[in-house]
């Protein structure tokens, strides 16, 4: 039914582009030259970083480290290969070592040495382009824990503070990721539980609501309703929300508890009181009419 | 048994004329109550006809539990001509037929079934020409970007004439691993056992549309754009649909393909350079790219007769940044020692070091998604020879993002870049290069 359509544009196509690997793991880097003449190819090991105002990954050159050293970090099954027109190949790379703060990867540079192709006539410029392929170890290590917070606020939607008169609250959750070098894939829910730890309305679920991954130094905010369904005389008291975050395969967890005084029991008062108010205000008119 | 109904019926109605009519005699004339009598006798008198059977068994069958009823009061005619009075072998009215742990769903009404819906599209990388109707100007990767779709798709239904607030429950098998998923009504994909609550969705929440009255759709353009999330990427999937038009009438699925339905991308980059001069946005032209800057005479700013002009593609939808470095951070002298230093700024009117060199962005285009932004003001600049400078550190130039309407994805994405650079009387005589780098680098 999905007609398959190579893309659009000529030039040189990467995928993966972005990838899940471990340390010493390793994974397919499929190169395709689309155009119509062949193309000469180089890889090379590289390190990224994360920006601090935006979810990008720069492209650092480190003068402190050079080329053979970047290239203990990643290897790969071949540096150079000629990609014929419409063709592809397949390159092993293997994720070798960890540089703390920085994301590992692949250049691939098209056409990569072009010394030979200028003939030092006039003024020439060279040009080249490189694609990247960047690893990310999604595994959290014991020193990131501390750098990630979640938070839980729960705020009812008819109430005073933390007393919930009725039978909604709102929930706002944030994720704040502290690392430099983890990309955190969120999913997490928000349970309503009792005192003592059973589930008594339902949960509300973070997942879809989390879409995406948050970047090193980013943060995300959800906001959600839950609603609590229970017979009135069961919401009387206290309810403990606790959510659930799983980032990278480890859990967060944040309590927050509400004193529920249900709207029916409210308005029960509120009707008492207002009998009772009417009904001196009346006593007092007669009383008056009486003298 | 018929005689003895027919009697007891006309029996009740003759005792009660009795009664009217000793009561009446007292208060009015013959005449008048033979009048008064004949009405109670119109008006007591059925008008309809029961039916009743002779036999409930015979020595061929059997009927234990006839639950013969009035069907329930939805037989009367709009009209009032007719009356459906009696039917046989309605499931509601058999408190057996269902309970809460089972539903006996055998006869004609469950006969009824909801028509077998079917697959119109489902895609993830076609370009104009698209099956679906939504959306139908690009394609998936006009959805997607370039190649397309690496986690999503887009499928849509066709209801088969179904009403319109029949659910359908969409069902995705992965190939080689045989996996089922079911779609959930906020679109991802689950293994677990499907609800109604949690998997069935009308034709108006499926396809983010439905046009026909009564849908009270509300068209949801996310899910016209691609309406399959969280699928895993370089996967072939098979895609099947039942329909359920109130209870008992669900369907089967809809037959499965001979071949997978769709097979999701990977996460992509793509990056073309062609060298051509400003009338070339639609030129390809082959490596090796070269910029002749020509000869370079002092005090007059030179731009390169061709533009290096970039195509860039990604399916990323956070987005991709596009940076660029060079070898010298400047033109170098071939023979000897001695640079044109690439400089921020404006060759007409040249500060620091002697000379200048730079880039300047001149047009951006794409065929959907993005736009393709300039990174700052690093390379677009006002002057008509203003240009940014290049470093040995890679600086942005072009990305793009996920900030307000923007789309992370691109699709035929192009850009073109002026190369210029000013010699003077202090700049060395002879030839001189530079090596630039376009870098792009997405952001999944």
């Amino acid at each position: 039914m999905d007609t398959k359509r190579l893309p659009n544009s000529t030039g040189v196509t990467i995928t993966p582009a972005f990838t899940n690997v471990a340390l010493n793991g390793s994974y397919d880097l499929v190169i395709t030259n689309n155009g119509k003449s062949p193309v000469k190819v180089r890889l090379d090991a590289a390190l990224f970083t994360a920006s601090k105002s935006e979810p990008q990954l720069i492209l650092i050159k480190s003068t402190d480290v050079t080329q053979s050293e970047l290239n203990k970090r990643v290897s790969f099954s071949q540096s150079e290969l000629t990609l014929e027109a419409g063709k592809s190949e397949t390159v092993k790379v293997t994720y070798k070592q960890q540089t703390s703060g920085f994301f590992s990867g692949a250049l691939v540079t098209v056409n990569g040495d072009l010394i030979t192709q200028l003939n030092g006539k006039d003024q020439q410029v060279g040009i080249n382009g490189q694609l990247a392929s960047v690893i990310v170890e999604t595994k959290l290590q014991i020193g990131d824990i501390p750098k990630i917070i979640t938070r839980l606020q729960v705020q009812p939607v008819l109430g005073i503070g933390d007393v919930n008169l009725g039978s909604e609250v709102n929930l706002m959750t944030e994720i704040l990721n502290g690392t430099e070098d983890k990309i955190l894939t969120p999913s997490g829910r928000i349970l309503g539980v009792s005192n003592n730890g059973q589930l008594v309305i339902g949960q509300q679920t973070l997942t879809d609501k989390l879409d995406g991954k948050i970047y090193p130094l980013q943060s995300k905010e959800v906001n959600s309703t839950i609603s609590d369904t229970r017979p009135f005389w069961q919401r009387i008291g206290n309810t403990q929300y606790l959510q659930e975050v799983q980032l990278n395969g480890e859990k967060f967890y944040t309590q927050r508890t509400v004193f529920n005084i249900p709207w029916e029991i409210a308005l029960g008062v509120l009707v008492i009181v207002g009998i009772i108010v009417v009904g001196t205000l009346l006593s007092k008119v007669f009383n008056q009419r009486r003298k | 048994m018929y005689v003895w109904h027919l009697a007891k019926y006309y029996g009740v109605i003759f005792v009660k004329l009795i009664v009217v009519t000793m009561i009446s005699r007292k208060i009015f004339s013959t005449i008048s109550l033979v009048v008064i009598v004949l009405f109670l006798a119109v008006t007591i008198t059925p008008l309809t006809v029961f039916a009743q059977a002779q036999e409930l068994t015979s020595t061929n069958f059997k009927i234990l539990d006839p639950n013969i009823d009035s069907g329930g009061g939805a037989g009367d005619s709009a009209s009032g001509d007719y009356s459906l009075l009696t039917s046989l072998a309605n499931p509601t009215s058999d408190s057996r037929a269902t309970s809460g742990s089972y539903a006996y769903t055998s006869g004609f009404p469950a006969g009824i079934m909801a028509n077998v819906p079917k697959i119109i599209c489902a895609e993830t990388d076609t370009i104009a020409g698209s099956n679906c109707t939504y959306p139908n100007a690009n394609g998936a990767q006009g959805e997607c970007g370039t190649p397309g779709c690496y986690d999503r798709a887009k499928i849509e239904v066709d209801h088969q004439n179904n009403p319109v607030d029949t659910l359908y429950l969409v069902k995705l098998t992965a190939d080689v691993t045989g996996t089922e998923y079911y779609l959930t009504t906020s679109h991802t994909i689950d293994t677990a056992t499907p609800t109604v609550a949690n998997n069935y969705m009308t034709i108006c929440d499926i396809n983010g549309i439905d046009g026909r009255t009564g849908s009270g759709c509300t068209p949801n353009t996310d899910w016209q754009s691609t309406n399959l999330r969280g699928l895993v990427p370089g996967t072939a999937y098979f895609v099947q649909v039942r329909a359920l038009s109130g209870n008992f009438t669900e369907t089967n699925f809809s037959d499965l393909s001979a071949l997978p339905d769709f097979t999701t991308e990977y996460p992509s980059l793509s990056l073309d350079i062609d060298i051509a001069d400003s009338s070339g946005s639609a030129a390809e032209t082959n490596p090796e790219y070269v910029i002749d800057l020509g000869v370079l005479v002092s005090d007059i700013v030179q731009t390169a007769p061709n533009r290096i002009w970039l195509d860039m593609n990604t399916n990323s939808q956070t987005g991709m940044t596009t940076y660029v470095s060079d070898t010298y951070a400047g033109l170098n002298l071939t023979t000897g020692s001695g640079i044109i230093d690439s400089e921020d700024e404006d060759l007409d009117a040249p500060s620091g070091s002697p000379g200048g060199y730079g880039l300047k962005t001149a047009t951006k285009s794409q065929t959907a998604l993005g736009p393709i932004l300039d990174v700052g003001t690093n390379f677009q600049k006002v002057g008509a020879n203003e240009v940014g400078n290049l470093t040995t550190s890679p600086k942005g130039i072009f990305q793009t993002n996920t900030a307000g309407a923007n789309q992370g994805m691109v699709n035929n994405g192009r850009a073109s870049i002026d190369v210029k650079a000013l010699v003077q009387a202090a700049n060395k005589a002879g030839n001189y290069q530079d090596f630039i780098y376009f870098t792009m680098v997405g952001t999944f």
